[in-house]
């Protein structure tokens, strides 16, 4: 066994980088190289990155079999690379991608995994990880068992972005795909964008609009706050009732229960109608010109002003600091 | 006098009457008896007393459409004089000499000769109402599930009717004309002497054969009649009155029946098809005139939704009309009513606010087959509109249909004093059931503020039952989830009677806790004491327990009467002598006390969408407490101030929505 | 068609309250199913609506949790088996997929394994992707749409909901499939139903029933445990209100969010 840590890395996604910033540590402390693992089709500029973001080498797999992201070829390569390199830990950004491919290549390796953490610290040689568990509710402190490579998952923006430095350099090695073509059983035929159409239900982040956006027109800056935070948007009753957005929006006792991280509420005074399906979310923000309005009661921010100022106000401030 | 030959024949024409009128009413039993449990026919002389009373009075139509009504009692009233009338003109055509003497006789004749004449002009005037006027309230809107053969039949019915009551009547009134003509002239009957005197000038014979004719063919139609009754709403005339007399029990107008979970055997819960309605469900269909008071009482029907009362009982009798044969002879009958009967968004569409009940003058119970169809819909199906899934889940799992899990206390923490718990005040006197809405909705919290801050003002001893307390099950019984409304009755029914609540006084600010704990737990074995806070502080006023600046006038307040405190439990006085002692002056809605119109909440409607329509229900009854020109909108239900808030905020109005509880507190000398 | 849906019995999250907190609810709280599940039971009812077959439940839990697969039965599912043994206790999503993949190759052939995209308590993501990985089965997670299946050809194409858009893919079957709430609405069971789920029967299997070994499954068979559980750091019950001009409140807010790592 190695002390190196394996990283997949993510196409088209900052998480990757995030994660690598995030193993660059880990390997530090462990004493041991940092291995960027790249899957996809003409990726060796990818790999090329992942030195710069602070990789020490990188194993590259290109091949058309991985065009696009699929599980089963990536959850191949990665296992068998694994089992060759029994490299100490093996990381993955808890992407929607990451999330199945880690728990995939831990069945196949017989190893432990903490999914979505938020902290990584190691511990007599070993990694600990620190996640949230029971929808954020506790906070479980993850201890591995002998097998390695121990494996986990970063939480998006959890670590920073690290700086890229075109000046570093690593070796590239180039690995074959393990699964041709017929041996897989799926096949991508399609990917269509969803920006603002990301359904309430299974929203993380949701920014949603009441009475005081005055109109169907008044919802233009608050879906583009949630286009900015890749968001869903919602609505109280009023405003669809009032037909200024489709029923589908609505979030409350009679429309969509949610729950998701963040809540965004605008110009929303809090009916317990609205209250009912919003309240478990886990962090609200209310924005509301009425300084008594009930929805400061749940929140926990609140901006007491006009949502036509503060909400593009917002939006700038979050597509600056994202980079969206 | 009628002839030998006659004589038979009127012997045979009324044994073959008879025959067929058997054929067909024992047909129309059978249909009824098809139907679950049994017709009330226990403790009979007073049922007999309520069914005389609904002939007599009519089943109070007065109240509603004055001047039809006074046509309809010329009708009703000479029809029931008409048996006297019909008897006495059988008794003259075959017993010579035959005939009332003296007074008696002449006041008779001069009665059957007014009322005669008032049927003819009452019946004229519906029917130039029905064919002529085509009047508005007797059709039925194209979005309503109306029977293919109800539009046309309905009018036939009519025609019939009219002309059977025009016929029987009017030849009886030519007859009478031409006796009065043989006899040369009776002051006692004025009317038939005015119709007699162009019949003076012709021969005797020709009198004769006219009064012949006239009378057979106004008894021939009654016996031709008879038989036929059952298909025609004419049947009303007895069904009615007998639907009064047969209909169960309540404790409320709108109390509904239990279920029996326990019985493993029991297969249907609720209404799928007719026959899963009850029998009293079974004759009100007999029973219905097709008048449509009840639609236009319907808060859904009225603003636009696709629910008519009566076209619900409409299509039952066409129905039954064109199955009748099958359904006699035991049959099943497999359509469903939601195909045929109502449509599912009319089920839906229901406040169960009781006017249908309330204004039919036939007894009829439309409320409840809807209540029986969503039963079916829920514990059957499970086919209802997808909001109430999350009541349904926050009353399962939280006790309370918005699914919050706040402290049940925590609108007590504004208060300057200490709301005692029962486990912390056990000796109370009054138990203060605070209700969902007072526990977690902030606007009933003032309500429920309010009430308390009452209570204490007036030095009541009262304790609140806390975390302890849940939803009474309302929300779901009203939505058809009979079976967790039975879960959540069982329960309250323990916590009620562990803290002795069943030997005490319960007060509720909402009038569904009031009607479901006070009149529907008696059914699962809780007997409760329920006063609404209005009733309890009008009563705390009249100790002198309260001191209010009642002398200050203050402002023009209309009370919105609640359905389930109003319609359903009778309760109009209390809040407006509240009212009065608080100092304001009372204006009143157009429709108020038992006429009032829903604000729209109940029935479950609170936790779904409104169905389509042309007015929203709240911002309809909102604009009718505008229109009083009062500044205060009064109300005594939390669901009832939540709707007309928003109907207030929605119209940018100046007007002020408060509960009685908050304007008395607000009234309280300090 | 045969399909096989994975629940799991969790605590109620919505039951938190100032009155009971994360560790009290973890501990005595009450128990749901799943809210993920319920979409994957009834995304199982409407396939066996459209195609024919049977749905069958699978959970693994303590002895309770029998009423978890009495609400599933309750919606329509035709049978339900439990997997309990106090050897289970404490199993990681791969011991828990152990036991669960045995269980599936007990009951038999299938077409389909449907699960919830997670689980509210422990939100792994991770169960029945191992599931399928042990099986050797495609997967598909994150499932928002079935947009064709053909059970005769064995075929299935789906819209999985990721970061990026919805991606459609074609897969071979028999497959495991995870998915989002937005694939459907879960029917409320009737009483009907209830009643008759009530006189199922619900089989309870044993990790030897399932051929494992003690050392496969619960806290011997796992390579993670949660060695530590804490509540999060307690925070302010009142809302803070952000001054200033529009720009400044804004800038704070996102601050906050930031360095809470809540976006």
């Amino acid at each position: 066994m190695s002390n190196n840590v394996f990283v997949w890395i993510e196409q088209n996604d900052p998480i990757a980088w995030e994660t690598l910033g995030a193993a660059r540590g880990v390997a530090d402390q462990l004493g041991g190289q940092l291995v960027a693992l790249v899957l996809g089709e003409n990726v060796a500029n990818l790999a090329t990155e992942a030195i710069g973001y602070g990789a020490d080498r990188a194993l590259v797999a290109d091949d058309a079999t991985l065009g696009p992201y699929r599980l089963e070829p990536y959850a191949a390569i990665i296992t068998q690379l694994a089992q060759a390199h029994q490299p100490a830990v093996l990381l993955m950004g808890a992407s929607s991608a990451g999330l199945e491919l880690s728990a995939y290549v831990a069945a196949k390796l017989g190893v432990g995994l903490a999914p979505d953490c938020t902290e990584l610290t190691v511990e007599d040689g070993g990694l600990v990880a620190t996640r949230p568990v029971l929808v954020g509710n506790l906070v479980a402190k993850i201890a591995f068992g002998d097998a390695r490579p121990q494996m986990a998952t970063i939480r998006r923006r959890v670590y920073p972005m690290p700086t890229a430095d075109s000046s570093r350099s690593g070796e590239t090695t180039g690995v074959a795909a393990v699964l041709s073509e017929s041996d897989i059983p799926t096949k991508v035929e399609g990917v269509a964008a969803s920006s603002g159409q990301v359904s309430l239900t299974d929203a993380t982040i949701i920014v949603s609009g009441g009475r005081g956006v005055g109109g169907p027109e008044g919802f233009a800056p608050v879906q583009a706050l949630a286009d900015a935070l890749g968001g869903a948007l919602g609505a109280s009753r009023v405003a669809v009732d009032s037909g200024w957005i489709p029923y589908a929006h609505q979030v409350g006792q009679t429309g969509k229960t949610v729950q998701p991280d963040l809540y965004i509420a605008c110009g929303i005074s809090g009916a317990i109608q609205h209250l009912a399906g919003m309240k478990t979310s886990k962090v609200i923000v209310a924005i509301n010109k009425d300084p008594d309005a009930p929805i400061f009661k749940f929140a926990r921010y609140g901006i007491v002003g006009d949502l036509f100022e503060v909400v593009p106000a917002l939006t700038k401030e979050f597509k600056a600091r994202l980079g969206t | 006098m009628l002839s030998l030959v006659e004589k038979i024949l009127f012997v045979i024409a009324v044994g073959v009457s008879l025959y067929y009128t058997q054929v067909t009413f024992s047909k129309m039993i059978t249909v009824v008896q098809r139907g679950q449990g049994q017709l009330n026919l226990d403790h009979l002389p007073p049922r007999l007393w309520t069914a005389l009373r609904a002939l007599v009075n009519q089943g109070g139509i007065i109240r509603h459409r004055p001047v039809t009504s006074l046509f309809h009692y010329f009708i009703a009233w000479g029809f029931i004089y008409y048996v006297l009338v019909n008897a006495v003109d059988v008794l003259e055509a075959f017993i010579p000499g035959f005939h009332i003497p003296g007074m008696l006789g002449n006041l008779y004749r001069l009665l059957a000769d007014l009322l005669t004449v008032a049927v003819l002009i009452g019946m004229t005037y519906f029917l130039v109402r029905r064919f002529l006027v085509n009047s508005a309230v007797l059709t039925i809107r194209d979005n309503v599930t109306l029977h293919p053969k109800a539009a046309a039949g309905m009018r036939t019915d009519s025609l019939l009717v009219g002309g059977f009551i025009w016929g029987h009547v009017g030849f009886r009134f030519l007859g009478t004309a031409f006796l009065v003509a043989l006899h040369g002239g009776d002051p006692w009957q004025p009317f038939a002497s005015l119709l007699a005197a162009p019949l003076d000038g012709l021969p005797e014979t020709a009198q004769l054969i006219g009064w012949h004719t006239s009378w057979w063919l106004a008894i021939g139609l009654i016996l031709a009649f008879v038989p036929y009754f059952p298909y025609t709403k004419h049947a009303h005339l007895f069904v009615g009155p007998f639907n009064f007399m047969t209909r169960p029990p309540r404790r409320a107008l709108g109390a509904l029946d239990p279920i029996n979970f326990e019985d493993e055997s029991i297969e249907q819960f609720g209404a799928t098809t007719l026959t899963d309605l009850s029998q009293t469900q079974l004759v009100d269909p007999f029973a219905c005139i097709m008048c449509s008071r009840c639609q236009e009482v319907c808060p859904a029907y009225t603003t636009g939704k696709p629910l008519s009362p009566s076209a619900l009982e409409i299509n039952k009798r066409y129905h039954i009309w064109d199955q009748m044969a099958a359904l006699a002879g035991g049959e099943a009958d497999e359509s469903p009513l939601l195909e045929w009967a109502i449509s599912p968004s009319a089920v839906w569409a229901c406040t169960t606010c009781g006017a249908c009940l309330d204004v039919c003058p036939v007894g009829n119970k439309p409320m409840f087959d809807i209540m029986d169809i969503r039963r079916s819909q829920v514990l059957m199906a499970s086919e209802f509109p997808a909001e109430l899934k999350g009541a349904f889940t926050g009353l399962e799992r939280n006790g309370n249909p918005w699914q919050m899990t706040d402290d049940r206390l925590a609108w007590t923490k504004p208060l300057d004093f200490a709301v005692p718990t029962v486990e912390e005040n056990p000796d109370f006197e009054v138990l203060f059931w605070v209700g969902c809405a007072g526990a977690f909705d902030p606007g009933a919290q003032e309500i429920a503020r309010a009430t308390a801050t009452v209570l204490h003002a007036a030095g009541v001893n009262f304790a609140v039952l806390g975390n302890d307390e849940t939803c009474t099950g309302d929300t779901a019984r009203r939505a058809g989830n009979e079976y967790l409304f039975y879960e959540m009755a069982l329960g309250n029914i323990e916590t009620l009677n562990a803290v002795g609540a069943d030997q005490k006084k319960i007060v509720a600010s909402c009038p569904h806790c009031l009607h479901t704990i006070g009149t529907e737990y008696a059914d699962y074995g809780g007997h409760y004491t329920v006063l609404h806070h209005t009733q309890l502080i009008s009563e705390l006023i009249g100790a002198g327990r309260l001191k209010l600046n009642g002398s200050n006038q203050l402002e023009k307040v209309a009370f919105h009467d609640p359905c389930y405190l109003g319609r359903h439990n009778g309760v109009y006085d209390a809040p407006r002598l509240t009212l009065a002692q608080a100092g304001a002056t009372l204006l009143e809605m157009d429709r108020n006390r038992s006429d009032s119109f829903c604000c729209g909440a109940g029935g479950a409607q609170m936790w779904k969408e409104e169905e389509h329509g042309s007015a929203a229900v709240n911002e309809t009854r909102f604009a009718e407490g505008r229109a009083t020109g009062a500044d205060v909108l009064a109300v005594g239900c939390p669901f009832c101030a939540r709707m007309m808030t928003d109907a207030n905020t929605n119209a940018g109005s100046p007007m002020v929505v408060q509960d009685v509880a908050q304007l008395v507190a607000a009234a309280l000398q300090k | 068609m045969k399909i096989i849906v994975l629940i799991k019995q969790v605590p109620d999250t919505a039951q938190l309250s100032a009155n009971m907190n994360g560790l009290q609810l973890m501990a005595s709280g009450p128990r749901i199913i799943n809210p993920w599940d319920e979409y994957a039971i009834e995304e199982g009812l409407k396939l066996r609506e459209a195609h024919g077959g049977s749905v069958t439940l699978l959970c693994l839990g303590t002895p309770d949790a029998v009423e978890t697969l009495k609400r599933g039965l309750a919606m329509g599912a035709d049978e339900a088996v439990l997997i309990s043994d106090p050897q289970l206790a404490g199993g990681d999503s791969l011991a828990t997929a152990r036991a669960l993949a045995a269980a599936i190759e007990k009951i038999g052939a299938y077409d389909l394994v449907i699960a919830g995209r997670s689980s509210i308590d422990g939100g792994n993501f991770a169960t029945a992707v191992q599931v399928a990985a042990l099986l050797a089965a495609a997967q598909l997670s994150y499932v928002a749409a079935i947009k064709a299946i053909d059970p005769a050809a064995k075929t299935i194409t789906v819209e999985r909901l990721m970061e990026a858009g919805r991606e459609t893919v074609s897969s071979k079957l028999p497959a495991v499939m995870t998915v989002v709430k937005e694939i459907n609405e879960p029917r409320y069971p009737s009483f009907m139903q209830i009643r008759k789920a009530a006189k199922k029967d619900v089989p309870v299997w044993s990790v030897a029933d399932l051929g494992l070994d003690a050392g496969q499954v619960g806290a011997a068979g796992s390579q993670v445990k949660w060695s530590q559980i804490d509540l999060p750091p307690t925070r302010e019950a009142q809302v803070e209100i952000l001054e200033g001009t529009a720009e400044e409140s804004a800038k704070a807010l996102v601050d906050r969010l930031l360095a809470e790592k809540i976006i």
